[in-house]
């Protein structure tokens, strides 16, 4: 075969031009002619230097040079999945040993107990809380409820007092009374 | 009415973006030039999406429409920018060829080559098209890419062992 021939089924076979078959037997042929291998070489070389330096030339920027990623010395991914560990099993290990454990004896809970008074609060009523307990806002309610109780006006021990009389004794007492349990 | 964005337009993208911009970039020899001619391309690509008659390859046609981005970006820049360009690689050569390396070599002497066999080696290694693509985007036979490559291959092996020999 001519030069030119080899030249251009050289480059056809470099560039995927040519099929199966027509690569097996060109290169069977280049095997067997040492003087055909001298033409081919050449032009596959220039084909491989020139889509070499195609490709090289025209990548984008950012692939040719990519700056290395900016890490802290002391931030490795390694060292900050072993910290999660850590700090995930510590506090796992703090909930489970938290809810197993009793209540310490200096935490008490404190327990108000509030009592209702009776509704009907009669004389049996009020005694009753009264005698349960005599101090504290007992005392004062049992005295607020006893002042707030309708009083029978006691009939007059003094003959000859009217009702308007009476009544005014009436509110004389309690209002001695009222007096006392202000001071 | 807005017009839905074909999925198969992005797929076709995602496949040939890298290529047109080479392309592209082998025309302009700036990485910004080269974004905006590839987005420019796109553009058109994406207008004239439905008009594809389905003769001959999709990469042919989009190729088609890079070469003609090409076209009016040089016509609206004025011939002056890419006599410029040959010019600056031309005395760039000129003035640094025993320092050049391998790539910037065939850089060079591609960029030296005659324009229907520089389009050629672009289309073929930039653009990666095959000698039936080339020949269909160009409107002429397969042979004749052929033996116009082969020139092109030619001439670029003697600039090299020029530059090699240091002549």
């Amino acid at each position: 075969m001519e030069r030119e021939t080899i030249e251009r089924l050289a480059m056809d076979r470099m560039l995927g031009e040519l099929n199966e078959d027509a690569a097996t037997l060109f290169e069977a042929y280049l095997a067997e002619h040492a003087e055909a291998r001298q033409w081919a070489e050449p032009m596959m070389q220039v084909c491989t230097r020139t889509r070499d330096a195609i490709a090289q030339k025209t990548q984008p920027a950012d692939t040719v040079a990519r700056p290395a990623s900016v890490r802290l010395p002391w931030i490795d991914r390694r060292t900050l999945a072993r910290w999660a560990a850590v700090i995930a099993i510590a506090a796992g290990l703090g909930v489970a040993i938290g809810r197993r454990s009793t209540p310490s004896p200096t935490q008490k809970h404190e327990t108000v107990i509030v009592r209702a008074a009776p509704r009907e609060a009669g004389p049996e009523g009020w005694r009753r809380v009264l005698s349960e307990s005599e101090q504290g806002f007992w005392q004062t309610k049992a005295v607020a409820m006893r002042q707030s109780q309708p009083r029978e006006i006691p009939p007059s021990t003094e003959p000859g007092l009217g009702l308007w009389d009476r009544y005014r004794q009436f509110r004389k007492e309690r209002s001695h009374e009222e007096i006392h349990q202000k001071l | 009415m807005a017009r839905t964005f074909p999925a198969e337009f992005g797929r076709f993208w995602r496949q040939t973006c890298g290529k047109v911009r080479a392309y592209m970039f082998c025309a302009s020899n700036s990485a910004s030039d080269a974004d905006d001619l590839a987005q420019e391309c796109y553009l058109r690509a994406f207008r004239n999406w439905d008009r594809f008659d389905g003769r001959g390859s999709r990469q042919a046609w989009l190729f088609a429409i890079a070469r003609n981005t090409q076209a009016d970006w040089f016509r609206k820049r004025g011939r002056d920018a890419r006599l410029l360009e040959q010019g600056r690689l031309a005395a760039g050569s000129e003035a640094a060829a025993p320092d050049l390396d391998d790539t910037e070599a065939l850089w060079q002497a591609v960029g030296r080559l005659r324009d229907e066999h520089r389009e050629i080696v672009h289309l073929r290694f930039a653009a990666d098209l095959s000698y039936d693509q080339i020949a269909q985007m160009l409107g002429v036979p397969v042979g004749t890419v052929r033996s116009r490559l082969h020139r092109a291959l030619k001439a670029i092996r003697e600039q090299l062992e020029e530059h090699e020999n240091g002549t």
